[in-house]
């Protein structure tokens, strides 16, 4: 009788000191000593796998376990008018490629680039004309670019990646939607475009894709991009957030299945279609972002792109004055994540 | 205070005690060595971030050595010099290139032996002269002068050129002989690429890189405006790069306005990597003390909140202990308390097998026993009832005893008592017919009786009678059983009722009284009744042993003996508080070997039928009851003296 009253005696007393314990662990109500604000927060969310982060979180709780108060705004149906709205104000993050980022800054928003959560790998290529094998084998010929804006950068990179120089070619400006026709009615003998459109070419127009952009790691980095206000305003929340990101990134890469199940079941797609269109973007993880952050001249560093894209832009004449990418990328918060 | 409370405080008492030396002894240790490693964390965190600029400073040192000995450098070079036709080298394809591949440059020229941009990535300035920028025109011309392939650079200076700080290296583009400078490779490095390497987790922590001016060259991007602008407040040159403390007035971060207060501070020197020498730049950290030692208040706070824990927990502990350890003992302490009321019955119940447990099957075993040799109250007082009981039946058989003590007395006496009554009956007998006689004469003589005769003879008839009505109320009186009553009396008036009754005897049988009573004998507190039964007792013994002797000696045919009884009555000697009651006789005595049994009941020395046995037992008791003693204080062949002392009332 004593036996068993001691035995229910230390197991309460256990127990009791198992709570208190436990009470001394950090409860998620701070981010590196930034408080966690509780203000709803709206992020865009599409099929595309940059974003399947955000969406995987999401129906996983973890922003809400991290104390975010998280809105989920889709943006599949026009990135544009999505990067917009968050310009206007009316998002509090987007996901832009660095190009278009670039873009934005030039015309005086005060942007800030926090995360690098994927690079374009696959998703843009260059399309030629049956006889046409090599980028070399290009010099001189007509190629259907959208002139000054990332297509062009990305196809003055190929051709330089190749030894040619983007004099040595023609470029027949036209928007990335009608190029397959203009390649159907061999108008040019190549177009530089984006998916779904490269495969249609390859597969309707029997176009053979000489180049895309997974040969060239980082040429065409997208990030997410917050406003500055938000991020002096609500740290301990953008803290918060890129930590949901870490967390979920480790979640997909070691459980890719799981992962683009709950993608295929949000989207009504098959798990094959969801892995199709993760092979064309790689999702980076913290190592890779912390090496886009540091700051090198190559593609392989987000201020590298950024000089490439910056002097490209000023070349064309896009915009009017240089940026600088350290004002712009913001590796702190990544920088953050790996402190112990 | 009971024994658990005593043991909960001194459990207590115990753990806070050790609790407290063990937290205070972490917490001193503790600091110091985090103080200590925080510390060297510091210095080497200083080391690292210098020897990072060295590194990032000397690959770009080494890229624009590499890129002099390119040989389209070269050959750009020689065609510019020698005006030779277009070149065929598309210049600014090959300079992107290495643009990207390199530096990381902010631009990237090649300039002529005659100071004119050839081309130029990053910024838009071919064509244009080198000599509008001071600073580029310097470092070319040093490198330009430079007889060996050695890079020339600059410290962080504002280039007019570039419109932002930057390091200029230059580098002399040799003809393939090495003999003839052919122009200048020149790169703006990108001071970005080092001011990044500032960026920092904790906001508070202040990094300054100055140069031997002392002018501030880099620091956290958010401080950028003061590059080039502010100073070291202090002497740069007494810092070393050891870990001190910098006071508010010292330090650039209370300088910037970060924070007030000391601060801990580091210093690292440049030192330069390979054939990138450096330029002597100082770099310094400074961390707030406060920001420093928050870990530590962290970890006291945590230890503390532990310790309090872990004393609620003792707490717990002590009193589930303190109850648990002293429940035994208040089990025991309840069984004593229970066994003290007398019950005999009661067990403990303990079945711990240690020393409590030992005690309570010891203390089991011993009110057992004391069960088996006790006997409880209940049966003491069931006890006390029979022997009161048993008490009231002897007391009543004595009282029966005594009775037919008295009876037998009686009956002893009754020859005496007839003798007694016989006299005077004789006596009345002989007067009334001597009375007859001459009342019979006189009718005869017919003369008047004589009346003085008459009245004697009436009067010796009267007396008689009288003296029969007091033998006979007396033994009357004497036969009568009743409780004893103590009253006043006088001893000498007990034994003159005694001598009513057995004198006549003692008379007959030719035994002589004598009486030495004390004139002024104290009175004494006592039943005259029973005492008179007791001196009766005596004299009837006494007469006994006389006879008996008389006897002997008539045996002997000695007929000189004469039976002698002397009572003598006086205060006691030696207790003055006491009447001393001696009665002697000269009879046969009481054998040696008899004399202690004569007052055991039942016990006598006469022939069967003439004694019950009981007489001298009920005396005794009687003057017991009386407080007072009797005992034989003389015998043998001379006779037998008995003593009795009654206590004189005052």
């Amino acid at each position: 009788m004593v036996k068993n009253k001691m035995i229910i005696f230390i197991l309460i007393m256990a127990a009791i000191a198992i709570l208190a314990f436990s009470g001394l662990q950090k409860t998620p109500k701070e981010q590196n000593g930034h408080p966690l604000s509780g203000l709803p927060m709206k992020i865009a969310g599409a099929y595309w796998p940059g974003s399947f982060w955000v969406l995987i979180a999401e129906k996983k709780g973890w922003f809400k376990e991290a104390g975010l108060n998280v809105e989920v705004i889709f943006t599949d149906t026009d990135y544009f008018v999505s990067l917009d709205n968050m310009v206007e104000g009316r998002m509090d993050q987007n996901n832009f490629s660095l190009f278009d980022y670039i873009i934005y800054l030039s015309q005086n928003r005060d942007l800030v680039f926090i995360l690098n959560p994927d690079n374009s790998s696959g998703v843009e290529a260059i399309v030629a004309r049956p006889g046409i094998e090599t980028i070399h084998e290009l010099k001189g010929k007509k190629i259907a670019v959208a002139l000054g804006t990332y297509l062009e950068y990305e196809l003055d990179i190929f051709l330089e990646n190749q030894g040619l120089s983007s004099r040595e070619v023609i470029k027949v400006n036209m928007h990335a939607e009608k190029m397959v026709r203009a390649f159907a009615e061999n108008k040019v003998d190549a177009i530089i475009t984006w998916e779904p459109f490269v495969s249609e070419a390859v597969e309707k127009e029997k176009g053979i894709k000489l180049i895309d952009t997974s040969q060239i790691p980082g040429m065409s980095p997208n990030g997410n991009v917050f406003h500055r206000r938000f991020i002096q305003e609500r740290p301990g929340d953008v803290q918060a957030y890129v930590r949901v990101w870490h967390k979920t990134t480790q979640f997909i890469k070691e459980n890719p299945d799981p992962a683009f199940t709950i993608i295929a079941n949000m989207y009504n797609k098959t798990i094959q279609e969801v892995q199709t269109i993760a092979q064309l973007d790689k999702l980076l993880d913290l190592q890779d972002n912390l090496t886009a952050f540091s700051y090198g001249s190559g593609l392989n560093s987000l201020h590298g792109s950024w000089k490439q894209m910056n002097n490209f832009m000023a070349k064309k004449k896009v915009i009017e004055k240089r940026l600088k990418s350290i004002d712009y990328l913001d590796s702190s918060w990544i920088r953050n994540l790996d402190q112990p | 205070m009971k024994l658990s409370g005593k043991i909960f405080i001194y459990s207590m008492g115990l753990s806070i005690i050790v609790i407290i030396v063990i937290t205070n002894i972490t917490i001193i240790y503790t600091r110091r060595i985090m103080t200590a490693n925080i510390g060297r964390e510091q210095i080497a965190a200083s080391a690292n971030l210098m020897g990072e600029i060295d590194r990032t400073l000397f690959q770009a040192h080494q890229q624009i050595l590499l890129l002099s000995r390119e040989k389209v450098m070269k050959e750009v070079l020689e065609h510019s010099l020698q005006a030779k036709s277009k070149i065929e080298v598309d210049l600014y394809h090959v300079l992107n290139e290495k643009f990207f591949l390199t530096g990381p440059w902010n631009s990237l020229s090649l300039i002529s032996r005659k100071g004119i941009i050839l081309e130029s990535v990053g910024r838009e300035s071919a064509g244009q002269d080198i000599g509008h920028d001071k600073a580029c025109s310097l470092i070319f011309q040093k490198a330009i002068k430079s007889q060996t392939m050695k890079v020339s650079f600059s410290d962080l200076v504002f280039s007019d050129y570039m419109e932002e700080p930057t390091i200029v290296f230059a580098a002399p583009v040799f003809d393939d002989f090495n003999q003839k400078t052919l122009g200048v490779i020149m790169g703006h490095f990108a001071w970005d690429a080092v001011l990044q390497l500032f960026e920092s987790a904790n906001p508070r922590v202040m990094v300054h890189l100055f140069n031997k001016q002392g002018l501030v060259i880099a620091t956290k991007t958010e401080q950028r405006a003061e590059i080039l602008k502010n100073r070291f407040p202090g002497n740069l040159k007494t810092l070393n790069e050891k870990i001190f403390t910098l006071e508010s007035d010292h330090s650039t971060a209370t300088h910037g306005g970060i924070h007030k207060g000391a601060v801990l501070a580091t210093v690292a020197i440049q030192k330069g990597r390979f054939a990138y020498k450096g330029h002597g730049w100082y770099l310094l950290k400074e961390t707030p003390l406060d920001e420093i030692f928050e870990p530590i208040h962290k970890m006291t706070i945590i230890i503390v909140k532990i310790s309090l824990i872990l004393i609620a927990i003792f707490a717990g502990f002590s009193l589930f202990i303190g109850w648990y350890l002293a429940r035994p003992v208040v089990l025991l302490t309840r069984a004593v308390q229970k066994v003290a009321k007398g019950d005999l019955d009661f067990r403990v119940k303990i079945t711990n097998k240690d020393e409590i447990g030992l005690l309570a099957q010891a203390f089991n075993r011993m009110v057992e026993d004391l069960d088996n040799i006790t006997v409880s109250k209940d049966r003491l007082v069931f006890a006390r009832e029979e022997l009161k009981k048993s008490l009231q039946d002897l007391t009543q058989t004595q009282n029966q005893l005594v009775q037919s003590g008295k009876l037998a007395s009686i009956g002893e006496l009754a020859a005496g008592v007839a003798h007694e009554l016989n006299q005077p009956l004789m006596v009345i007998r002989t007067t009334s017919q001597l009375s007859l006689r001459r009342l019979g004469k006189d009718i005869i003589n017919q003369s008047l009786p004589d009346i003085n005769k008459l009245d004697e003879s009436f009067k010796s008839i009267e007396k008689n009678t009288k003296r029969m009505m007091n033998i006979i109320n007396h033994l009357r009186t004497f036969s009568r059983q009743e409780e004893m009553g103590l009253s006043s009396l006088d001893v000498n008036k007990v034994f003159k009722g005694c001598f009513l009754m057995i004198g006549e005897q003692l008379k007959l049988r030719n035994i002589i009284i004598k009486e030495n009573f004390s004139p002024a004998l104290p009175k004494v507190s006592g039943d005259a009744n029973k005492l008179e039964q007791v001196f009766l007792n005596l004299l009837s013994n006494a007469r006994d042993a006389v006879v008996s002797r008389a006897k002997m000696e008539n045996r002997k045919e000695k007929a000189d003996f004469q039976g002698e009884i002397i009572i003598t009555t006086r205060v006691s000697d030696k207790n003055k508080d006491k009447v001393q009651i001696l009665i002697k006789d000269n009879g046969s005595g009481i054998p040696k070997d008899k004399k202690d049994k004569i007052f055991d009941p039942f016990f006598t020395t006469k022939n069967a039928g003439k004694g019950t046995g009981l007489g001298l037992s009920i005396s005794h008791g009687i003057i017991k009851a009386h407080g007072g003693e009797i005992e034989v204080v003389q015998t043998g062949a001379g006779g037998t003296t008995f003593q009795i002392k009654l206590k004189i009332e005052y």
